[in-house]
């Protein structure tokens, strides 16, 4: 059943959506690192444990997901970020690419049922 | 994540174990979730009328679509779609009002006003909707996330009776039902939330194509073509012929059968790819015949080759084509010859057989045909031609022999097919060794329930199952609707126990759906009999069998799986009769 490896951090203020993700990715065979904001993430990324890949929400408290993913890129240009959001605009995906984002996803229902696959392509190095 | 296999092992236990304690884990989350609900809401709705009283407090606004944020993002992942949905609109609202696009002295407090009425009728019919899914068996044992909310299907019709009694019934068969009475909403609905499908009726107050020409504009807004159906008492060649320049991707006419109905949604919306075509090849000359195969196979069907033309009559039963693609002359039979053959077999007298062949002489190409070939095809012959001549052919024998084969009302099998196909399966088994079990289902009590709420309750039940049927199973499993309320199921490469454990567990889930009606609430069961091969060895032995362990489980008090053993003889050990509890 375990078919990716790598550690992923997940980034959102909603506690049930970062549970959700993260065991459904574990369940994927990750190891998930959860942080609710971005200063929470930076710092657990400062940890240097090799994070492979970041998945954060966009509109958050205090540094939202956009200020994250370009303090991300700043520290290490080759972690990819995933963005998330409820949006599902033109706005919302051109905003996500601007700050540097590897990709955007909806928050819909079918994301749990995606998120799997969106991640491993990431990390295969499939552009969105 | 492959779906549910029913647990039946495949290379040690330990991922069933692995699996069930993710589940938990899910569960246990969604649990939380839906628990810290009525909080948010309360919160949602206190902010709100605090804004009421003072429309300029931004900071106000900027906190309510926070929260409105957060639940539009959450609530899908929960299968609370539709109050995810009421979320978001409300939220893009007031996003607006913060952005300053719209000023909140505006219009646009009125539909921010409204957005979060519908957002209580979201909530209110959440509780049900969340435990109606409950119900119907969330709980899939080896998938890795949550089943996620049915697609979303939006029905336009003025007819208020219909609307409401179809959207019912729509939601039955697992969609969730967007109802629309009127054209003005539906075109910034579908901008905002696209759905899986739109079902449109024609003629509408503004006119009587008004539903093919918004169904136009819904199109070319759209990022991606949205499946659409049709709905009309209009059978005219002119609507028709609006409905086929609008795009739409089926027409039907009312009344409506609610099977088709549900089968072109199906079909509209299924987003696996569709069972391959079979094709049989038949040719002496095994170098062009494998080209050929290989070339129908790049687009994806699946081709088996035949050489010995004697060998035809197995390879039919076995394969089961739905073409034969023809050389016209082989070593010790030609093709008329072959064609009048299996055109004399009764299951055959329709397949399309196409001739591929280097005969020139026009009289001899209009023989073939008139002994029933569909076309001729002359080598050499390119790729794509011969995927066209053989795509479009296979297609219209897939339709022809789906309504031949299938139960009108639930989609499967009728009687005949199935024991046919438990006849292929013994066929299969003996020759491959393998195993596998019969199991024959039994709606407990069903006279009482028809006489009780009507016989259109009574189908709807009989569709409910079927339905939980097709969504356990595996493709391979045949599933067949074999009397009025009686199904028969054939597990392949199963052995009893691994049969028992799926079946009983699609038993437990069937006992736990609420059945509505007009007359109230209620539950049904189901009494089910197992036979296996190769415990038993010949289908009729495999029917009594089945028969003989249903008849035992309704003895027993009814809502049982069982399973019939060999009687013990000298050799064997096994216990008469395998019953295991609840």
């Amino acid at each position: 059943m375990s078919k990716g490896s790598g550690r992923i951090l997940v980034v959102d203020d909603d506690p049930f959506v970062g549970e959700m993700l993260a065991i459904v990715l574990e369940g994927e065979g990750y190891e998930v690192t959860a942080a609710c904001g971005g200063r929470e993430a930076l710092e657990a990324l400062g940890q240097g444990t090799g994070t492979a890949l970041v998945l954060t929400d966009m509109l958050m408290p205090g540094m939202d997901g956009l200020e994250l993913t370009r303090e991300i890129r700043k520290l290490d240009g080759r972690v990819p970020v995933l963005v998330l959001s409820a949006r599902n605009d033109e706005e919302f995906r051109q905003l996500a690419a601007e700050s540097g984002a590897r990709g955007c996803l909806v928050k819909d229902e079918e994301l749990m049922e995606r998120i799997g696959t969106v991640v491993a392509e990431t990390l295969r190095g499939v552009s969105n | 994540m492959n779906s549910a296999t029913g647990g039946r092992p495949t290379a040690g236990d330990n991922s069933g174990v692995a699996a069930a304690g993710h589940r938990q884990r899910l569960l246990a989350v969604r649990e939380k979730y839906l628990h810290t609900l009525p909080d948010t809401i309360t919160r949602i709705e206190e902010c709100w009328s605090r804004l009421l009283e003072d429309r300029s407090d931004r900071d106000g606004v900027g906190m309510l679509h926070g929260m409105l944020h957060t639940l539009a993002g959450s609530a899908p992942s929960f299968g609370l779609a539709e109050l995810g949905d009421a979320a978001r609109g409300c939220e893009i609202l007031l996003r607006r009002i913060l952005d300053g696009v719209e000023s909140p002295a505006g219009e646009v407090w009125e539909r921010v006003g409204d957005a979060i009425d519908g957002l209580r009728g979201a909530y209110a019919s959440s509780e049900l909707e969340e435990r109606a899914r409950l119900r119907f068996g969330e709980e899939v044992p080896d998938s890795a996330a949550p089943r996620p909310a049915g697609k979303l299907v939006y029905l336009v019709e003025d007819d208020l009776n219909l609307l409401r009694n179809l959207s019912v019934q729509i939601e039955c068969f697992g969609y969730r039902v967007r109802g629309f009475a009127g054209l003005a909403e539906v075109r910034r609905s579908v901008a905002e939330s696209p759905p899986s499908a739109i079902i449109m009726d024609l003629v509408f107050p503004e006119g009587n194509i008004a539903g093919a020409e918004t169904i136009v504009e819904i199109q070319r807004d759209a990022e991606r073509h949205i499946p659409a159906i049709f709905i009309s008492q209009r059978d005219d060649f002119t609507a028709r012929l609006n409905a086929v320049r609008a795009g739409g991707d089926a027409y039907l006419t009312k009344p409506l059968h609610i099977s088709r109905l549900i089968d072109k949604l199906d079909q509209l919306t299924m987003d696996r790819e569709a069972d391959p075509y079979r094709i049989l090849i038949i040719d002496d000359d095994p170098e062009l015949s494998n080209y050929y195969a290989l070339i129908l196979e790049q687009y994806g069907m699946v081709a088996r080759v035949v050489n010995n033309p004697l060998k035809i009559i197995e390879h039919m039963v076995e394969f089961n084509p739905e073409l034969i693609l023809m050389d016209m002359y082989m070593d010790g039979c030609d093709g008329y010859e072959l064609a009048s053959i299996i055109r004399q077999m009764e299951a055959y007298v329709s397949i399309p057989i196409v001739y591929l062949s280097s005969e020139t002489r026009k009289d001899l190409q209009l023989r073939a045909l008139r002994i029933g070939a569909d076309e001729f095809l002359t080598k050499p012959i390119r790729p794509e031609h011969l995927y066209s001549s053989v795509v479009i052919r296979a297609e219209r024998m897939r339709i022809v022999r789906s309504f031949m084969e299938q139960d009108s009302l639930t989609g499967l099998l009728n009687h005949t097919r199935t024991k046919e196909q438990l006849d292929l399966a013994v066929l299969r088994a003996r020759r491959g060794g393998g195993c596998f079990s019969f199991a024959m289902i039994d709606i407990d009590g069903f006279k009482s329930v028809n006489d009780t709420y009507g016989h259109l309750t009574g189908d709807r039940v009989i569709v409910i199952l079927s339905r939980l049927l097709q969504q356990r199973l595996r493709k391979s499993d045949i599933i067949g609707r074999y009397g009025g309320e009686e199904f028969a199921v054939v597990l392949i490469d199963t052995n009893a126990e691994q049969a028992f454990r799926v079946l009983d567990e699609i038993r437990r889930t069937f006992e736990q759906v609420r059945h509505e009606s007009d007359s109230g609430d209620f539950c049904v069961t189901f009494s089910c009999g197992i036979a296996s091969f190769p415990c038993f060895h010949d289908p009729v032995t495999i029917t009594r069998e089945a028969d003989k362990a249903l008849y035992e489980a309704k003895r027993l008090g009814r809502n049982r799986v069982v399973i019939r053993a060999p009687e013990p003889d000298g050799q064997s050990e096994r216990m008469r009769w395998l019953t295991i509890a609840e």
